[in-house]
């Protein structure tokens, strides 16, 4: 019965498993624009058709990105009262870092491309685990 | 606000995932209500009250009347 205080393990486990429970939750149509999103954005930022001219798979990429961006929102609606407010905290915290890191690498002249994103999810990821970790959102 | 979570659950013989479960929550939430880290929702502090079949504020306390 005194089973808390786990292992990073652990953690992790019940951090996949409330990510699979609350993406069950989700509405059908939001569960759609997931996978659409998802599926889209490996498409065309990841494979890049040749066929597809430049400007529109740019546009793809941004469309298939805000598509998956609004189902992450919708998952995490449908997460728990403590992964809710831990993924909100983690946003308040990664958009100001994420914010000024891209601004100074701006400002040194460094190009910044599409693995921008990588940093800001990362970025977003530790948040999370590190509060979810202390568990003092 | 302190709360009475984690004895109410032994009381019942109850794992942490086995509350998380009967609430619809992760353990990781269970586990942060018990140690006092994190004050649920009302939603979720009713729900509790259900399951437990206490009145919320036996559950909840404030810190100075403990």
């Amino acid at each position: 019965v005194n089973d808390d205080e786990p292992r990073l393990q652990a953690l992790l486990v019940d951090f996949l498993e409330e990510a699979a429970r609350s993406t069950r939750a989700m509405p059908p149509l939001a569960k759609a624009a997931y996978v659409l999103g998802l599926l889209g954005f490996v498409v065309f930022a990841l494979v890049a058709p040749p066929a597809i001219p430049s400007g529109a798979l740019a546009a793809l990429r941004v469309a298939s990105l805000a598509l998956f961006i609004a189902a992450a929102v919708a998952n995490a609606r449908a997460s728990d009262d403590l992964f809710r407010r831990v993924y909100l905290v983690a946003c308040a915290i990664a958009l100001p870092i994420a914010t000024l890191a891209l601004y100074a690498v701006t400002a040194l002249g460094v190009p910044v491309t599409t693995p921008v994103l990588g940093f800001v999810v990362l970025l977003w990821f530790v948040c999370v685990i590190a509060f979810v970790a202390v568990r003092r959102p | 606000v302190k709360n009475t979570v984690r004895a109410l659950r032994q009381e019942r013989g109850w794992t942490q995932q086995e509350l998380g479960q009967r609430l619809g929550v992760s353990r990781q939430a269970v586990i942060a209500i018990e140690n006092g880290r994190f004050d649920p929702s009302l939603p979720l502090a009713l729900r509790l009250a259900r399951i437990f079949a206490q009145p919320v504020e036996h559950i909840f306390l404030p810190e100075e009347s403990t």
